[in-house]
């Protein structure tokens, strides 16, 4: 036992006495110990029929855990077949349901749009000084052949939209779109944040394409805009409360 | 102290193997290291390396490349005439960048 | 309470008191640095649970991030608490089991010093976004081999008192307390060597880690609550233990299957498909001597429903004991292929986690607790009501942390399974139920924080001197134990 020598009075608690005798007599007056009964030896019970029954069921579970994970100490069994659920494939039978083209054309062009719109942004703004607005820009609500040029083919060079001058260069953002989507991307910035001009059908987006493929595919300037393309593109016209088919786009025929 | 089975003998020795204990298998871990299979997936390694010499290769023209001493000049130089830098027509044309004074047509 | 007790003869008091009185600094210590541990990590716990409802909440502290409060909070609660607390339980129980004094306090008391020390930095670098990331190892590296070396200086004494113990049968507890001493460095080690050291194969520094993780449990924190419930009950109701055999039957299958534990948590992962599987099936087995033990210990108090009533420890280690049971029960039911699959990334494996490690480890640790201080301070506990309150908030809070992070789990994974939802379904699913997680770590704080004001005052030896127990039932005319004396001190007893 560690004795520190200590007077008394300074630490009346912990003071130890060096006279093993009265240190003893001291502890023989600790009621806890002196109350705490003695573990005793152990009772013989023996292990209960209904331990060994709950544990051999326990033990059946635990096996049966154990056999779905193929061969014990089987190192090169590395993924459990049957272990990854396949998604539930998209029920085929769904109706569909007619809905009107511009609904349509918005929809699908706003997807589109995910393209342009790190440039002319959400709302159609643009960035000033650096990106033309789409919104109440001529180059939008006018001509749907110039229109489609710019996006098919990009334009680069002085563009003047919504009365500010703009010299910047736009790539062919649009060279991979085919007729539908082109469509409805063109539909979609024409008919949003306030444009109101007319929409543009598949078949008009078609024959944008071929005309942009007949030029090649430079980009376009204002001046070539303005002087060759300034004119509606020839095609079906559609009109914005037409019921179409969701997936083929056709407009449903109102015998039905 | 008598012989029973507390002495100082005892205890010494209950410490060191208890020590033993403690950290053998730490030690049978360093001793069975070398021994264990080199799992090493060679083909991989045999298609990195012709990777890497590639890599060191342009990772070593590119160090010989650096001119440290030019580097710095032309950063204390540009330091020096910060404050005095207009925007200048590059010679690439940024996407939708605005028009330069020069450029802008007059109020 | 009027069965045929042995009164101890004096020779034996003598022994205990100064086998109290020998290590008295180091476990006084141990325990109240704990339960401070213990108050700081269910804050942490209350923040990283209010993160998960509110992720606005405090995020003006980067300390605070809910990576690294989630850390802070498990790493606290172990290392901090469990650690500290089963340090003290082993080195006094073994002590009073060997019949040995402690001859080595000051190097115990300097080495747990050491230990808050090495804990408090790995914290600290936790909150500076430096831990390891790897579940319940999420101190930096450096840091393991100082927790080893402490761990060895605190608890090697213990070996040799065991070592050098007067010739007799080996108690129950010893078994225990033995196996956690050998079986905690095995495991540290292993899982610092491989996930640390050697530049292993990422897997397999995944499975050892999830391996320490379900091991640091079952081999650790598990055999010590054990060792303290199977020498507590038969000390407080002087009853003898009500089987032996049972008892050697729960022992051995907890050594036959805890040490497969852990690898449960690496279900579908791309690791050998057998080491999984075995991880949950040594998971549904730990039922086994869950019921043992359980039978065993409640076979041992029962019928004595007074001694449980009024004993504050024998309380805690019943309700330990019994939540015991209800961990293995639950044990079975989560660790089947099923529910596996749809908790495995859910709240339920940090409800069960805190089920084992609050509900099982820690109740038993505080009735260990509420048993060793008072004979280590020789003082009495000062308020029935403080243990009254610290009793019914934690079983309140335990069972609400585990009920609402079991049932969030699983409802959270059936949002995960659910293909056709978006992610946000699933976190709107678990918000909802850790909101009551939150209130319940609220609760469980409440408890220890009086637990802790409680040990604080003991410690400062400002406990009732008083030869009788702090009992929770204050409703006895005459007591069992005779007059109510004080407590001398020392100084008037060498008159």
């Amino acid at each position: 036992m560690s004795d520190s020598s200590s007077s008394s009075d300074l630490r009346p608690d912990l003071d130890e006495s060096i006279n093993v005798q009265d240190a003893h007599s001291a502890l023989k007056g600790d009621p806890a110990a002196g109350r705490e009964k003695s573990v005793r030896e152990n009772g013989m019970e023996a292990v209960s029929l209904w331990l060994v029954l709950i544990s051999a069921i326990v033990v059946l579970a635990a096996g049966a855990v154990m056999g779905q994970g193929g061969s014990f100490f089987g190192y090169s069994e590395l993924v459990k077949e049957g272990y990854m659920r396949t998604p539930s494939p998209v029920p085929q039978d769904a109706p569909k349901v007619p809905i009107a083209a511009l609904a349509l054309f918005q929809k699908e062009g706003k997807k589109v749009y995910g393209t342009c719109v790190a440039c002319h942004q959400d709302s159609g703004l643009g960035q000033t000084g650096q990106f033309p607005p789409l919104a109440g820009s001529e180059w939008v609500l006018g001509s749907t052949e110039a229109l489609s040029m710019i996006i098919h083919n990009g334009v680069a060079g002085n563009i003047e939209v919504a009365g500010t001058q703009y010299n910047g260069n736009m790539s062919a953002f649009g060279a991979n779109l085919n007729a539908k989507e082109l469509a409805a991307l063109m539909t979609y910035i024409r008919t949003s944040w306030g444009n109101d001009a007319s929409l543009v059908s598949p078949s008009m987006a078609a024959n944008a394409l071929e005309i942009s493929k007949k030029r090649g595919g430079a980009q376009t300037s204002a001046e070539e805009l303005k002087k060759e393309h300034d004119k509606m593109l020839p095609g079906d016209i559609l009109a914005p409360d037409t019921m179409l088919d969701p997936e083929t786009w056709e407009p449903i025929s109102t015998e039905e | 102290m008598d012989h029973t089975r507390d002495n100082p003998l005892k205890r010494f020795s209950a410490f060191w193997i208890a020590i033993l204990l403690a950290t053998s298998f730490g030690i049978a871990l360093i001793i069975t290291q070398p021994f264990a299979p080199d799992k090493t997936d060679k083909a991989y390694e045999m298609v990195s390396e012709g990777r890497l010499e590639i890599k060191d290769g342009i990772d070593r023209a590119q160090d010989d490349a650096l001119n440290e001493a030019a580097l710095a000049e032309a950063l204390q130089a540009q330091a020096k005439s910060f404050d005095k830098n207009t925007e200048s027509k590059g010679s690439m044309p940024v996407p939708g960048a605005a028009p330069t004074p020069s450029e802008k047509p007059a109020e | 309470m009027a069965e045929n007790n042995s009164t101890a003869d004096s020779k034996d008091v003598v022994l205990r008191s100064s086998i109290d009185r020998s290590l008295r600094h180091p476990v006084m210590f141990l325990f109240a640095s704990g339960a401070l541990w213990l108050v700081l990590s269910i804050v942490l716990g209350l923040v990283a649970s209010a993160k998960k409802h509110n992720p606005e909440f405090l995020t003006c502290f980067s300390w605070l991030d809910a990576g690294k409060v989630d850390a802070a909070h498990m790493s606290a609660m172990i290392y901090g608490w469990g650690l500290q607390a089963a340090f003290g339980i082993i080195i006094w129980l073994m002590a009073r089991l060997s019949r040995k004094e402690c001859t080595a306090s000051g190097i115990i008391l300097w080495a747990a010093h050491v230990w808050n020390a090495v804990v408090s930095y790995g914290i600290i670098r936790i909150m500076m976004g430096e831990g390891s990331g790897v579940t319940y190892m999420e101190f930096p590296s450096e840091v393991w081999p100082l927790l080893l070396v402490c761990y060895t200086t605190i608890t090697i004494w213990s070996l040799v008192q065991f070592q050098v113990r007067d010739a007799g049968h080996v108690y129950v507890s010893q078994w225990y307390l033995l196996a956690g001493l050998l079986w905690f460095p095995w495991i540290a080690v292993t899982a610092w060597v491989f996930v640390f050291l050697m530049d292993g194969h990422p897997l397999m520094v995944a499975g050892v880690a999830g391996w320490f993780k379900g091991t640091l449990f079952s081999l650790f924190f598990l055999p010590v609550a054990l060792g303290s419930a199977y020498y507590l009950a038969p000390k407080v109701t002087g009853r003898p233990v009500y089987s032996y055999n049972i008892a050697l039957f729960g022992f051995w299958s907890l050594a036959v299957f805890g040490p497969w534990a852990g690898m449960e948590k690496l279900f579908g992962a791309p690791v050998p498909q057998f080491l999984p599987y075995a991880g949950a099936a040594s998971m549904i087995l730990i039922l086994i001597p869950a019921i043992a033990v359980g039978y065993n210990i409640i076979k041992t108090v029962i019928g004595n429903s007074e001694v449980i009533a009024e004993s504050p420890s024998l309380r805690f280690t019943a309700a330990g004991v019994v939540l015991f049971l209800a961990f293995g029960g639950l044990s079975v039911l989560l660790h089947t292929v099923p529910a596996l699959k749809l908790t495995q990334f859910t709240y339920t494996g940090y409800g069960f986690d805190i089920l084992g490690l609050y509900g099982v480890f820690s109740l038993c640790a505080f009735g260990a607790i509420y048993f060793i201080v008072p004979r280590i301070t020789r003082r009495e506990w000062l308020s029935r009501r403080f243990i009254k309150w610290h009793f019914f908030c934690s079983i309140y809070g335990i069972s609400s942390v585990v009920i609402c992070a079991i049932a969030g789990g699983l409802s959270q994974g059936q949002g995960i399974e659910d293909l056709s939802q978006p992610f946000g379904t699933m976190a709107e699913r678990a918000s909802q139920f850790s909101w009551g997680v939150t209130l319940a770590w609220a609760f469980i704080l409440f408890a220890n924080f009086f637990f802790c004001l409680h040990l604080f005052l003991m410690w400062a030896r400002l406990g009732r001197r008083s030869s009788h127990p702090t009992l929770l039932d204050a409703h006895h005319p005459t007591s069992p134990h005779g007059p109510e004396g004080e407590v001398d001190n020392y100084s008037s007893a060498s008159a």
